[in-house]
């Protein structure tokens, strides 16, 4: 089986500090892979690399056989954990799950009927529609990230990285994330998402990489579990229904100088 | 009446202006929204600073000012952007430090003639009455440019300059838009020097989209909004200082910041 | 961060290297063994100072040839100018109010300054005196006095040389008349870019209309230019004059509403831009020659 996703020794650093090293990984077509680690593991490292974000330092990322920044565009959806946007843009809801169409069109070309049609489906798999006109200001935290999602999902990418799109959001919309990641699975995208919630993970996911900079663990929920890597990073992550919501600065933060002008 | 309200217009120097000023209005007014939405203000008013020093140079060197201008404005621009990315400066330090360097090295080159007959004057505050032909034939191209540019990235532009992390993983190229737009709107300036000078410019970049940003809720009514107030304020501020006597780009801001603060009015007291 | 400090550390020391290879500054201190130095404000009152002094003094002057004293930037090297002045001569009446401060700050006492119009009546406020030529005696004499003055032993030269240069007064104003006359009265009326005709329109009879720039350093506004364009239709004005140290933009902008000429170039406060122009009396009768040839 060939790996719409490959990583090679990849090693990943800020300045001196490695956020990264030696990571493998090949991720199937059609495959959900979770993500879990302490804060500071690199989990969002991880996203942000195979998103071509950031450089590794050492080792090889192939995405559907290319180097990521090479790829067409609209193959990559990324939802970052926090998203560092101007809530005060003039966008409503839908101007902003419209922007997931954009890397599909061309500079000449039309926002047709399809595209319209994509949208709204898209909103509607998270749940939004009855606020898709609304001021992106005006919307709660958990409604924020669902539209970001929508956004993600009305690309139809290639490729979906989530990074801890659960986080704050209350039972229904976690169980309305989760039905959306499988939907997508089952179309044949893979998606890879970071999480800190270990409950439910074989419902969510077909393998789970334990990480804490480097690979602890990769399997299946079940094989993972046995391993025991769990232990070793437990008192880090969330249990029966109480979320930590750490914001560590090498997790959520940019700390690489990629910031725009 | 009629005939007091149309009076300007007997006179070929005051088309000329109007004719200026609608264009430039309009275009400023335009890539101000960018300006506002990505917090570039400071870089417009930098930018015109800047290109006095291509003004200077292209004195000296006998070429036509407002290529001379237009050169050291890009190339300013492209240089905030390079020192931002690679400097790992931040980007009003980056401003700042490139801005009143050139500025400085137009006053230098100019203190060291023994002889000059730049009349600095004009270019400081503007001399959009003396407009030739020529001039508008300028305006017309580079604004023209600069508008098509503009529409052709409009969509990229939008998504990079709301989410440029996700825009980037998305493959849209971000780091040539970001430069783009510096361009573009060092042109912009250049373009807008004539009508307003190099202290007013920044003003016609920033004041018309700062009151459109209070009023629009989605980013096209934003921009349209912006032209319309741009246009409102150069147009509008050149017939007032026509039948007030005043400078026309000294009132051409004024009229755009009073135009603002209506708007942060209306805002204010409509009910949410 | 290193290429940014290294490219800045270059750039300085280039600027310093262009820095030092600059103009190196006038002589300070002792006086040269025989001429008076004197230092004007603007090019035109060398003429002056050279026809008075002769060979006895050497003058140079603070505003740069092709400049306007109105709005002139002094720089260090002017301060350091003024410094081994023997006599500073300055207009006055506010065209170069700023050689004051600088007077101040390079401590010339202030028995070395003259200020030409002191007590001289003016009209409007007004410091283009000069360009009468009658009133330009006065320039002579007040410059004369203060020559002798400070070097009483050649005071027999400076009284000849200014009895020879009022002369050349008398002859150029008896020269100017004639060509004014020249031109029909209903065509001595013209549009300036900024007012230093006042004394020279009133003392030959010519119909200043009006000027584009209300005052020096002054924004055009375009009630103030229709209304000239009106005038000019009206009173069937025949030319506008631009002058060197103004863009003459203006000046085209305006002559294309008003369909009139404009002639590029009268000259009040600098000489020596040109041959034609390379003191008073010739600048003079430059700006006749420009003058009735535009009316005529």
């Amino acid at each position: 089986m060939s790996c719409a996703v490959e990583l090679h020794k990849v090693r990943v650093c800020y300045d001196a500090f490695c956020a990264l090293d030696g990571i493998d990984l090949c991720v199937g077509n059609g495959e959900a892979l979770g993500i879990v680690g302490p804060n500071g593991s690199g989990k969002s490292t991880l996203l942000k690399t195979i998103a071509g974000l950031l450089r590794p330092q050492r080792g090889t990322i192939c995405v559907f056989g290319t180097e990521p920044l090479r790829l067409p565009r609209g193959t990559i959806a990324y939802v970052p954990q926090v998203e560092a946007v101007d809530w005060g843009f003039p966008a409503t809801v839908r101007d902003v799950v419209a922007m997931g169409r954009f890397s599909h069109l061309p500079w000449w070309g039309r926002f047709g009927p399809v595209d319209r049609a994509l949208v709204e489906e898209a909103i509607e798999a998270v749940g939004m529609t009855p606020m898709a006109g609304r001021h992106i200001a005006e919307l709660s935290g958990g409604q924020q990230q669902r539209a970001f999602i929508a956004r993600a999902l009305a690309q139809q990418p290639r490729l979906l990285l989530l990074d801890e799109p659960t986080t704050g959001v209350d039972a229904a919309t976690e169980e309305a994330l989760r039905i959306v990641v499988r939907a997508v699975v089952a179309r044949g995208t893979p998606v890879l998402m970071t999480t800190h919630d270990l409950e439910r993970v074989d419902d969510w996911f077909d393998r789970l990489m334990v990480l804490d900079r480097r690979t602890l663990a990769l399997g299946t929920p079940g094989e993972v579990a046995a391993s025991g890597a769990y232990s070793a990073i437990r008192e880090h992550t969330h249990t029966h229904g109480h979320l930590r919501v750490d914001h560590d600065p090498h997790e959520g933060h940019e700390a690489h100088p990629e910031v725009r002008v | 009446m009629m005939h007091a309200l149309l009076a300007p217009f007997a006179y070929s120097f005051m088309q000329r202006a109007l004719v200026a000023a609608l264009i430039v209005g309009a275009l400023c007014s335009m890539m101000g929204t960018y300006v506002v939405l990505r917090k570039l203000s400071f870089i417009g008013d930098g930018l015109a600073h800047a290109s006095f020093a291509g003004i200077v140079i292209a004195y000296l060197q006998n070429i036509d000012y407002q290529l001379g201008a237009a050169v050291v404005a890009v190339l300013t621009a492209l240089g905030i952007g390079f020192v931002h990315r690679k400097g790992r400066v931040s980007l009003d330090t980056s401003i700042g430090v490139l801005f009143t360097a050139a500025f400085a090295l137009g006053i230098f080159l100019m203190s060291r003639q023994t002889r000059y007959t730049l009349d600095l004057q004009s270019f400081l505050f503007g001399d959009i009455l003396s407009v030739t032909r020529g001039d508008l034939v300028f305006i017309v191209v580079v604004g023209g440019a600069v508008f098509i540019a503009a529409m052709l990235a409009y969509r990229d532009m939008l998504f990079a300059s709301f989410d440029p992390v996700v825009a980037e993983a998305a493959g849209l190229p971000v780091k040539w838009l970001d430069y783009g737009l510096l361009v573009a709107l060092a042109l912009t300036i250049v373009v807008a020097l004539q009508s307003v000078g190099i202290v007013l410019v920044a003003a016609l970049l920033v004041t018309p989209a700062a009151a459109a940003y209070q009023l629009a809720k989605r980013f096209t009514p934003m921009l349209l909004l912006s032209a319309a107030f741009g246009v409102t304020s150069t147009v509008g501020g050149l017939y007032a200082s026509y039948f007030l006597g005043s400078s026309s780009g000294a009132t051409i801001v004024l009229v755009a910041t009073l135009l603002f603060f209506i708007a942060v009015a209306f805002k204010r007291f409509r009910p949410a | 961060m290193r290429l940014i400090t290294r490219t800045l550390a270059l750039v300085a020391l280039v600027a310093l290297a262009a820095c030092s290879g600059g103009k190196t500054p006038a002589p300070s201190g002792a006086p040269h063994s025989s001429t008076i130095d004197v230092v004007t404000t603007f090019s035109t009152l060398n003429s002056f100072v050279d026809g008075v002094g002769g060979k006895y003094v050497r003058s140079t002057n603070i505003v740069p040839v092709g400049a306007s004293p109105e709005t002139f930037q002094p720089t260090p090297q002017s301060i350091s100018v003024l410094n081994g002045a023997q006599l500073v001569v300055e207009n006055g009446t506010g065209i170069d109010a700023w050689v004051d401060r600088m007077v101040r700050g390079a401590d010339v006492p202030r028995s070395r300054v003259l200020v030409i119009t002191d007590g001289t009546p003016v009209v409007g406020g007004n410091p283009h005196l000069w360009m009468d030529p009658v009133l330009a005696k006065t320039y002579v004499a007040k410059i004369l006095a203060a020559l002798v003055r400070i070097d009483p032993s050649h005071a027999a030269a400076f009284k000849k040389n200014a009895k020879a240069y009022d002369a050349k007064l008398d002859a150029l104003t008896a020269w100017i008349r004639t060509k004014i006359a020249a031109i029909p009265p209903a065509q001595r009326q013209l549009i300036v870019f900024h007012d230093a005709w006042p004394y020279f329109a009133k003392r030959f009879g010519i119909h200043i209309v009006g000027s584009l720039v209300p005052a020096p350093g002054q924004e055009p506004n375009p009630r103030r230019l229709a209304q000239l364009v009106r005038l000019a239709r009206k009173l069937h004005v025949r030319a506008v004059f631009a002058e060197p140290e103004y863009s003459a933009k203006l000046a085209h902008a305006f002559a294309g509403s008003a369909n009139i000429k404009v002639v590029t170039d009268l000259y009040d406060d600098s000489i020596g831009h040109r041959a034609v122009v390379s003191n008073y009396i010739s600048m003079m009768r430059y700006n006749t020659e420009q003058l009735v040839r535009a009316l005529k």
